[in-house]
């Protein structure tokens, strides 16, 4: 018979080795004669590891959603798509900042629209140069801005293709097409921003394809297409320097 | 000169949060008991990590910072919205969360395991999680979920109690491969 009476919360820190809250001592001694305390030991007793090892086999999906790094270094991305894992934490950890940003929707859509282009949707597309001009000027007039095909010309590495207006609730989306080198079809997406402050250019994935993001100028900008994120990055990179 | 340690910035926060994101999400799932609102649990607590990378002691463990981001997070959404109230449970079906595949024994064995889990009471659950499944100590696991540790101890103790008798009916496996 025990001599003093042990709770079942000196008992639990005992059994899990918390003698910092647990009079191990004295609980191990009464064990070895007390038939009611190994009783109640028993009925506390649970099996630690294959606890952990059933809620372990939990994992989050590792497929990539759409991904947006508002306001963060473009470090931050190249960094970590260098180790593998990379798509969980593509997983959406920024998904939040879409929702703060209220940018998620048209980028989103955008993104999920651009996904379904080919080559073949594109190759057809065969303009005289004031063809290209005038539909630039009709279209990049649906957001108020201009846009002309020798400021498109930084581009180097992709030919325009066509530019087209859509909308997203209600309000006026500019997509530029263009193909690559290698019929790789990219979309330069703009629409106005209520950001006036701008944000910084950002490299992300959406839909599984390189993507760049920015604010300028009371814009916002979606460059995507194909996997090459240092084309993507480059052509951004040139857009934003020449305020296209 | 004293050596003081760099201050992380958002990439090394970034990079630790790459590693212990399956944690957190585990964890935000047996919060939430849905994979969608633990998909979105855990993406808030990553950007409000990053928000406030420059608050992170780098003395200090960044999974303890971010558990506790976590928990805060889902604590102050249940106020704010006050689901889930009445006892604090959260009825959870494993079966809702538990992609289906081979019904080996011992996968039968893990999903009634993980179902005892997920039946605990919802504060019984977050102690378990912590100190069982996430190995913390009674003192870490106190300042994760932010109660004393009289508390901590006693809902692992009701905790334990109530998984014992769950699983209690079983053959012997588990009991036979416990050591605690």
């Amino acid at each position: 018979m025990q001599d003093r009476y042990f709770s079942d919360e000196e008992l639990t820190a005992y059994l899990d080795g918390e003698f910092d809250f647990a009079p191990a001592a004295q609980i191990r001694l009464a064990l070895q004669n007390d038939p009611a305390l190994q009783a109640r030991m028993e009925a506390l007793t649970v099996d630690r590891s294959a606890l952990r090892e059933a809620v372990e086999e939990l994992a989050p999906d590792t497929i990539s959603i759409p991904a947006f790094v508002r306001a963060r270094p473009r470090r931050l991305f190249v960094a970590l798509s260098t180790v593998a894992v990379a798509a969980v934490f593509a997983l959406g950890v920024f998904v939040g900042a879409l929702r703060d940003t209220g940018l998620n929707g048209w980028m989103e859509y955008a993104a999920a629209y651009h996904a379904l282009y080919s080559t073949e949707t594109l190759a057809h597309f065969e303009q005289s140069r004031a063809g290209k001009d005038l539909e630039l000027d009709r279209v990049t007039a649906s957001v108020g801005k201009s846009l002309s095909v020798d400021a498109l010309s930084v581009l180097s590495d992709i030919a325009y293709r066509r530019a087209q207006v859509l909308s997203f609730e209600g309000q006026a989306l500019l997509q530029l097409s263009f193909l690559s080198d290698t019929g790789i079809p990219i979309a330069l997406c703009i629409t106005r921003s209520s950001d006036t402050d701008g944000q910084p250019l950002v490299m992300t994935r959406m839909e599984g394809m390189a993507s760049a993001v920015w604010s300028l100028d009371g814009y916002d900008y979606l460059l995507i297409g194909g996997q090459d994120d240092a084309l993507i990055e480059r052509l951004a990179e040139a857009l934003v320097e020449t305020g296209v | 000169m004293l050596f003081r340690p760099r201050k992380p910035d958002a990439r090394d926060i970034g990079e630790g949060l790459v590693q212990i994101f399956p944690r957190l999400w585990r964890y935000a799932l047996a919060l939430s008991g849905s994979r969608a609102e633990a998909d979105e649990l855990t993406q808030s607590a990553c950007l409000r990590a990053l928000e406030r990378s420059t608050q992170f002691d780098p003395s200090t463990s960044l999974d303890k910072w971010v558990f506790r981001i976590i928990h805060n997070l889902w604590m102050s959404d249940r106020r704010r919205h006050k689901v889930r109230m009445g006892q604090g449970l959260v009825s959870i079906d494993v079966v809702d969360i538990v992609d289906p595949g081979p019904s080996a024994d011992h996968q039968m064995e893990r999903r009634e395991l993980l179902q005892a889990i997920l039946d605990l009471p919802e504060a019984q659950r977050q102690a378990a999680m912590i100190v069982y499944v996430e190995g913390y100590s009674y003192r870490e696991a106190s300042m994760i979920l932010g109660i004393p540790i009289g508390t901590v101890m006693s809902r692992l103790a009701a905790a334990r109690t109530n998984l014992a008798r769950q699983m209690g009916g079983r053959k012997g496996g588990h009991r036979a491969r416990s050591v605690l």
